[in-house]
Protein backbone atom coordinates (compact mmCIF):
# COMPACT_ATOMS: atom_id res chain seq x y z
CA UNK A 1 0.00 0.00 0.00
CA UNK A 2 1.19 3.29 -0.82
CA UNK A 3 2.30 5.28 2.07
CA UNK A 4 -0.46 7.68 3.88
CA UNK A 5 0.21 10.88 3.10
CA UNK A 6 -1.85 13.91 2.23
CA UNK A 7 0.10 16.18 -0.70
CA UNK A 8 -2.23 18.92 -1.45
CA UNK A 9 -2.16 20.05 -4.62
CA UNK A 10 -3.29 23.34 -6.06
CA UNK A 11 -3.74 24.97 -9.63
CA UNK A 12 -5.59 27.02 -11.70
CA UNK A 13 -7.50 25.72 -14.90
CA UNK A 14 -8.32 28.00 -17.72
CA UNK A 15 -10.61 26.85 -20.52
CA UNK A 16 -11.06 28.75 -23.90
CA UNK A 17 -13.76 27.75 -25.99
CA UNK A 18 -13.83 28.34 -30.04
CA UNK A 19 -17.62 29.49 -29.25
CA UNK A 20 -20.18 31.42 -26.60
CA UNK A 21 -20.89 28.38 -23.78
CA UNK A 22 -23.92 28.28 -21.76
CA UNK A 23 -23.79 28.33 -18.17
CA UNK A 24 -25.22 24.34 -17.91
CA UNK A 25 -21.98 23.71 -20.56
CA UNK A 26 -19.27 25.25 -18.21
CA UNK A 27 -21.44 23.14 -15.41
CA UNK A 28 -20.76 19.62 -17.34
CA UNK A 29 -17.24 20.59 -17.80
CA UNK A 30 -16.28 21.39 -14.65
CA UNK A 31 -18.39 18.26 -13.57
CA UNK A 32 -16.62 15.94 -16.22
CA UNK A 33 -13.18 17.25 -15.22
CA UNK A 34 -13.38 16.81 -11.83
CA UNK A 35 -14.78 13.42 -11.89
CA UNK A 36 -11.50 12.47 -14.63
CA UNK A 37 -9.47 13.67 -11.62
CA UNK A 38 -11.19 11.67 -9.08
CA UNK A 39 -11.06 8.58 -11.53
CA UNK A 40 -7.44 9.14 -13.19
CA UNK A 41 -6.03 9.65 -8.93
CA UNK A 42 -7.06 6.60 -8.15
CA UNK A 43 -5.99 4.84 -11.42
CA UNK A 44 -2.34 6.00 -10.25
CA UNK A 45 -2.61 4.60 -7.15
CA UNK A 46 -4.29 6.79 -4.93
CA UNK A 47 -5.29 5.19 -1.18
CA UNK A 48 -7.99 7.32 -1.19
CA UNK A 49 -9.41 10.66 -2.96
CA UNK A 50 -10.31 13.17 -0.06
CA UNK A 51 -11.61 16.15 -1.76
CA UNK A 52 -11.68 17.13 -5.59
CA UNK A 53 -13.24 20.96 -5.14
CA UNK A 54 -13.23 23.93 -7.37
CA UNK A 55 -14.24 27.37 -7.55
CA UNK A 56 -15.00 29.64 -10.90
CA UNK A 57 -15.63 33.25 -10.45
CA UNK A 58 -15.58 35.21 -13.82
CA UNK A 59 -15.37 38.76 -13.32
CA UNK A 60 -18.67 38.68 -15.42
CA UNK A 61 -20.30 37.40 -12.26
CA UNK A 62 -21.54 34.61 -10.70
CA UNK A 63 -19.69 31.55 -9.59
CA UNK A 64 -20.00 27.68 -10.16
CA UNK A 65 -18.36 25.81 -7.57
CA UNK A 66 -17.79 21.87 -8.17
CA UNK A 67 -16.87 19.05 -5.51
CA UNK A 68 -16.26 15.25 -6.54
CA UNK A 69 -14.94 13.02 -3.58
CA UNK A 70 -14.25 9.68 -5.62
CA UNK A 71 -14.15 8.30 -8.88
CA UNK A 72 -17.20 6.46 -8.52
CA UNK A 73 -19.40 8.72 -7.45
CA UNK A 74 -20.99 12.06 -9.79
CA UNK A 75 -19.51 15.47 -8.84
CA UNK A 76 -21.67 18.11 -8.08
CA UNK A 77 -21.68 21.58 -9.60
CA UNK A 78 -23.46 24.45 -7.74
CA UNK A 79 -24.24 28.33 -8.74
CA UNK A 80 -24.52 29.69 -12.43
CA UNK A 81 -22.15 32.18 -14.84
CA UNK A 82 -23.81 34.68 -17.49
CA UNK A 83 -24.77 32.88 -20.21
CA UNK A 84 -22.26 33.47 -23.30
CA UNK A 85 -18.78 33.15 -21.42
CA UNK A 86 -16.19 32.15 -23.93
CA UNK A 87 -13.69 31.63 -20.99
CA UNK A 88 -13.76 29.87 -17.52
CA UNK A 89 -10.68 30.04 -15.17
CA UNK A 90 -11.39 27.53 -12.35
CA UNK A 91 -9.56 27.35 -8.96
CA UNK A 92 -9.02 24.12 -8.13
CA UNK A 93 -7.65 21.95 -4.52
CA UNK A 94 -7.07 18.32 -5.35
CA UNK A 95 -6.51 16.45 -1.88
CA UNK A 96 -5.87 12.83 -2.19
CA UNK A 97 -4.22 10.56 -0.03
CA UNK A 98 -1.29 8.54 -1.08
CA UNK A 99 -0.02 10.06 -4.16
CA UNK A 100 2.87 12.59 -4.25
CA UNK A 101 1.86 16.28 -5.25
CA UNK A 102 3.78 16.07 -8.56
CA UNK A 103 1.80 12.95 -9.38
CA UNK A 104 -1.54 15.06 -8.51
CA UNK A 105 -0.71 17.92 -10.32
CA UNK A 106 0.41 15.56 -13.49
CA UNK A 107 -3.45 14.28 -12.86
CA UNK A 108 -5.19 17.51 -12.79
CA UNK A 109 -3.23 18.59 -15.71
CA UNK A 110 -3.70 15.69 -17.98
CA UNK A 111 -7.49 15.74 -16.69
CA UNK A 112 -7.95 19.22 -17.97
CA UNK A 113 -6.56 19.18 -21.02
CA UNK A 114 -8.44 16.08 -22.00
CA UNK A 115 -11.77 17.74 -20.71
CA UNK A 116 -10.85 20.99 -22.73
CA UNK A 117 -9.80 18.33 -25.76
CA UNK A 118 -13.50 16.87 -25.66
CA UNK A 119 -15.06 20.09 -25.72
CA UNK A 120 -13.22 21.91 -28.43
CA UNK A 121 -11.38 24.02 -25.67
CA UNK A 122 -7.58 25.43 -25.44
CA UNK A 123 -6.61 24.49 -21.52
CA UNK A 124 -4.02 26.18 -19.73
CA UNK A 125 -2.93 25.28 -15.86
CA UNK A 126 -1.13 27.17 -13.77
CA UNK A 127 0.49 25.48 -10.36
CA UNK A 128 -0.38 27.37 -7.42
CA UNK A 129 0.89 24.76 -4.45
CA UNK A 130 4.14 25.36 -2.49
CA UNK A 131 6.77 23.10 -1.73
CA UNK A 132 4.87 22.43 1.45
CA UNK A 133 4.49 18.74 2.52
CA UNK A 134 2.08 17.31 5.08
CA UNK A 135 2.99 14.72 5.98
CA UNK A 136 0.50 11.72 7.84
CA UNK A 137 -1.08 15.19 8.68
CA UNK A 138 -3.50 13.83 11.81
CA UNK A 139 -3.23 10.69 10.22
CA UNK A 140 -3.18 7.38 11.52
CA UNK A 141 -3.02 3.90 9.91
CA UNK A 142 -5.62 1.58 10.90
CA UNK A 143 -4.08 -1.57 12.26
CA UNK B 1 -21.02 34.47 21.56
CA UNK B 2 -22.14 31.11 20.92
CA UNK B 3 -19.17 28.88 19.07
CA UNK B 4 -20.98 25.63 16.44
CA UNK B 5 -18.08 23.29 15.27
CA UNK B 6 -18.28 20.79 12.50
CA UNK B 7 -16.46 17.73 12.47
CA UNK B 8 -15.88 15.58 9.16
CA UNK B 9 -13.88 13.88 6.80
CA UNK B 10 -13.56 15.62 3.73
CA UNK B 11 -16.10 16.07 1.26
CA UNK B 12 -18.34 14.99 3.92
CA UNK B 13 -20.56 18.21 3.61
CA UNK B 14 -19.92 20.32 6.27
CA UNK B 15 -19.98 23.31 4.58
CA UNK B 16 -23.26 22.47 2.90
CA UNK B 17 -24.62 21.67 6.40
CA UNK B 18 -22.75 24.98 8.05
CA UNK B 19 -23.84 26.91 4.93
CA UNK B 20 -27.31 25.46 5.56
CA UNK B 21 -27.86 26.37 9.22
CA UNK B 22 -26.08 29.87 8.71
CA UNK B 23 -29.04 30.90 6.11
CA UNK B 24 -31.38 29.91 8.64
CA UNK B 25 -29.75 31.81 11.60
CA UNK B 26 -29.08 34.58 9.55
CA UNK B 27 -32.98 34.38 8.36
CA UNK B 28 -33.75 34.59 12.18
CA UNK B 29 -31.92 37.56 12.54
CA UNK B 30 -28.63 36.42 13.63
CA UNK B 31 -24.94 37.78 13.22
CA UNK B 32 -22.99 34.56 12.15
CA UNK B 33 -19.10 34.23 11.36
CA UNK B 34 -17.61 31.73 10.00
CA UNK B 35 -13.77 30.12 10.32
CA UNK B 36 -12.53 28.14 7.96
CA UNK B 37 -9.46 26.27 8.13
CA UNK B 38 -8.52 24.27 4.65
CA UNK B 39 -4.85 22.61 4.43
CA UNK B 40 -4.35 23.80 0.49
CA UNK B 41 -2.81 27.09 -0.80
CA UNK B 42 -6.41 27.95 -2.36
CA UNK B 43 -9.47 28.42 0.38
CA UNK B 44 -12.11 26.58 -2.06
CA UNK B 45 -15.02 26.59 0.57
CA UNK B 46 -14.37 30.80 2.01
CA UNK B 47 -14.85 31.72 -1.39
CA UNK B 48 -18.56 29.70 -1.62
CA UNK B 49 -19.26 31.12 1.42
CA UNK B 50 -18.31 34.74 0.48
CA UNK B 51 -20.30 33.93 -2.89
CA UNK B 52 -23.53 32.90 -0.73
CA UNK B 53 -23.28 36.40 1.68
CA UNK B 54 -21.24 34.80 4.59
CA UNK B 55 -19.12 36.44 7.05
CA UNK B 56 -16.56 34.14 6.42
CA UNK B 57 -12.48 34.39 8.17
CA UNK B 58 -10.45 31.54 6.51
CA UNK B 59 -7.33 30.26 8.17
CA UNK B 60 -5.59 28.51 5.26
CA UNK B 61 -2.55 26.46 4.28
CA UNK B 62 -2.42 24.45 7.38
CA UNK B 63 -4.20 22.64 10.33
CA UNK B 64 -5.76 24.37 12.94
CA UNK B 65 -4.97 21.22 15.14
CA UNK B 66 -1.43 21.47 14.73
CA UNK B 67 0.42 24.19 12.80
CA UNK B 68 -2.04 26.83 12.83
CA UNK B 69 -2.84 26.48 16.18
CA UNK B 70 -1.95 29.69 17.60
CA UNK B 71 -3.85 31.52 14.63
CA UNK B 72 -7.08 30.29 16.13
CA UNK B 73 -7.56 31.84 19.60
CA UNK B 74 -6.34 35.32 18.55
CA UNK B 75 -8.79 35.40 14.89
CA UNK B 76 -11.45 34.18 17.35
CA UNK B 77 -10.47 37.02 20.15
CA UNK B 78 -10.42 39.45 17.73
CA UNK B 79 -13.99 38.57 16.12
CA UNK B 80 -15.49 38.72 20.15
CA UNK B 81 -14.38 42.27 19.75
CA UNK B 82 -14.35 43.63 16.48
CA UNK B 83 -17.78 41.56 14.69
CA UNK B 84 -19.57 40.83 17.57
CA UNK B 85 -21.07 38.21 16.41
CA UNK B 86 -24.01 35.96 17.78
CA UNK B 87 -22.37 32.82 16.66
CA UNK B 88 -19.15 31.28 15.30
CA UNK B 89 -19.49 28.70 13.03
CA UNK B 90 -16.20 27.09 13.30
CA UNK B 91 -15.06 24.06 10.27
CA UNK B 92 -11.73 22.56 10.49
CA UNK B 93 -10.14 20.79 7.91
CA UNK B 94 -11.43 17.19 7.22
CA UNK B 95 -7.88 15.79 7.37
CA UNK B 96 -7.72 17.53 10.96
CA UNK B 97 -7.58 15.51 14.31
CA UNK B 98 -10.20 17.01 16.52
CA UNK B 99 -9.23 15.71 19.78
CA UNK B 100 -6.68 18.52 19.99
CA UNK B 101 -9.57 21.53 18.97
CA UNK B 102 -11.16 21.22 22.86
CA UNK B 103 -8.46 22.09 24.30
CA UNK B 104 -7.74 24.88 21.59
CA UNK B 105 -11.08 26.43 22.38
CA UNK B 106 -10.77 26.00 26.14
CA UNK B 107 -7.48 28.36 26.47
CA UNK B 108 -8.52 30.39 23.71
CA UNK B 109 -9.57 33.33 25.87
CA UNK B 110 -12.95 33.74 24.78
CA UNK B 111 -16.17 32.43 27.07
CA UNK B 112 -18.09 31.12 24.71
CA UNK B 113 -22.16 30.67 25.89
CA UNK B 114 -22.66 27.56 24.47
CA UNK B 115 -20.63 25.13 22.20
CA UNK B 116 -21.90 22.50 20.25
CA UNK B 117 -20.11 19.95 18.26
CA UNK B 118 -21.91 18.28 14.92
CA UNK B 119 -19.90 15.48 12.97
CA UNK B 120 -20.78 14.78 9.68
CA UNK B 121 -20.92 11.37 7.77
CA UNK B 122 -20.81 10.48 4.42
CA UNK B 123 -21.97 7.65 3.96
CA UNK B 124 -21.24 6.85 0.45
CA UNK B 125 -17.74 6.55 1.59
CA UNK B 126 -17.83 4.97 4.68
CA UNK B 127 -16.49 1.42 3.60
CA UNK B 128 -13.12 3.05 1.93
CA UNK B 129 -13.03 5.50 4.70
CA UNK B 130 -12.77 3.07 7.74
CA UNK B 131 -10.39 0.76 5.88
CA UNK B 132 -7.66 3.09 5.87
CA UNK B 133 -8.68 5.86 8.11
CA UNK B 134 -10.70 4.34 10.62
CA UNK B 135 -8.79 5.84 14.22
CA UNK B 136 -9.63 9.56 12.20
CA UNK B 137 -12.78 9.08 11.59
CA UNK B 138 -13.52 7.90 15.02
CA UNK B 139 -11.76 10.60 16.03
CA UNK B 140 -14.03 12.82 13.96
CA UNK B 141 -17.47 11.24 15.20
CA UNK B 142 -16.65 10.74 19.00
CA UNK B 143 -17.47 13.65 21.09
CA UNK B 144 -20.34 14.99 18.88
CA UNK B 145 -23.63 16.20 20.13
CA UNK B 146 -24.95 15.32 17.19
CA UNK B 147 -24.20 12.99 14.52
CA UNK B 148 -25.44 14.45 10.66
CA UNK B 149 -25.29 11.65 8.55
CA UNK B 150 -25.07 13.53 4.78
CA UNK B 151 -25.74 12.46 0.95
CA UNK B 152 -28.90 10.24 2.33
CA UNK B 153 -31.01 10.56 -0.98
CA UNK B 154 -27.48 8.95 -2.65
CA UNK B 155 -26.74 5.88 0.06
CA UNK B 156 -27.46 2.37 -0.50
CA UNK B 157 -29.59 0.67 2.68
CA UNK B 158 -26.48 -0.97 3.13
CA UNK B 159 -24.29 1.97 3.44
CA UNK B 160 -26.98 4.08 5.20
CA UNK B 161 -26.78 1.28 8.02
CA UNK B 162 -23.20 1.43 8.12
CA UNK B 163 -23.34 4.73 8.99
CA UNK B 164 -25.55 4.29 11.81
CA UNK B 165 -23.95 1.67 13.43
CA UNK B 166 -21.09 3.29 13.47
CA UNK B 167 -22.66 6.61 14.71
CA UNK B 168 -24.33 4.63 17.39
CA UNK B 169 -21.27 3.12 19.00
CA UNK B 170 -19.06 5.93 18.47
CA UNK B 171 -21.20 8.72 19.85
CA UNK B 172 -23.77 6.47 21.85
CA UNK B 173 -24.50 10.01 23.67
CA UNK B 174 -25.52 12.23 20.54
CA UNK B 175 -28.42 12.56 18.38
CA UNK B 176 -28.49 10.73 15.33
CA UNK B 177 -29.66 13.07 12.18
CA UNK B 178 -29.86 12.42 8.55
CA UNK B 179 -30.58 14.71 5.28
CA UNK B 180 -30.52 14.65 1.93
CA UNK B 181 -29.24 17.08 -0.45
CA UNK B 182 -32.55 18.65 -1.11
CA UNK B 183 -33.91 17.62 2.10
CA UNK B 184 -34.81 20.62 4.86
CA UNK B 185 -32.92 20.63 7.52
CA UNK B 186 -34.85 18.70 10.47
CA UNK B 187 -36.63 21.25 12.89
CA UNK B 188 -34.58 18.99 15.56
CA UNK B 189 -31.28 19.54 14.10
CA UNK B 190 -31.99 23.32 14.23
CA UNK B 191 -33.05 23.19 18.20
CA UNK B 192 -30.10 20.71 18.78
CA UNK B 193 -27.27 22.81 17.20
CA UNK B 194 -28.72 26.29 17.17
CA UNK B 195 -30.55 26.12 20.54
CA UNK B 196 -29.84 29.83 21.04
CA UNK B 197 -32.29 31.15 18.41
CA UNK B 198 -35.47 32.35 19.22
Amino acid sequence: MAALTLEPCAARVTWRAGEALTSEAWGALLRGFAEAVARRAVEEGAVLVGHIKGIARPAAGGFLHVSAVSGDHPATVQGRVPEGLRELALELVALVYGLPQSTVASVVEDAAREEGCSRSCSTAVERLDSAARFDGLHLEKAP
Amino acid sequence: MHLLTAAGFLGSGKTTLLLRLGRHAASAGARVAFVVNEIGEIGVDDQLMRQLGMNVWELASGCICCSLAGELGPTLWMLEREFRPDAVFLEPSGAADPRGLSALLSGCGVAFESVRKVAVLDPLRIEALFAVLEPLITAQVAGADVVYISKIDSASAGELEQARRLAREVAPGARQVEAGEGDALPPGLLRELLPWLP
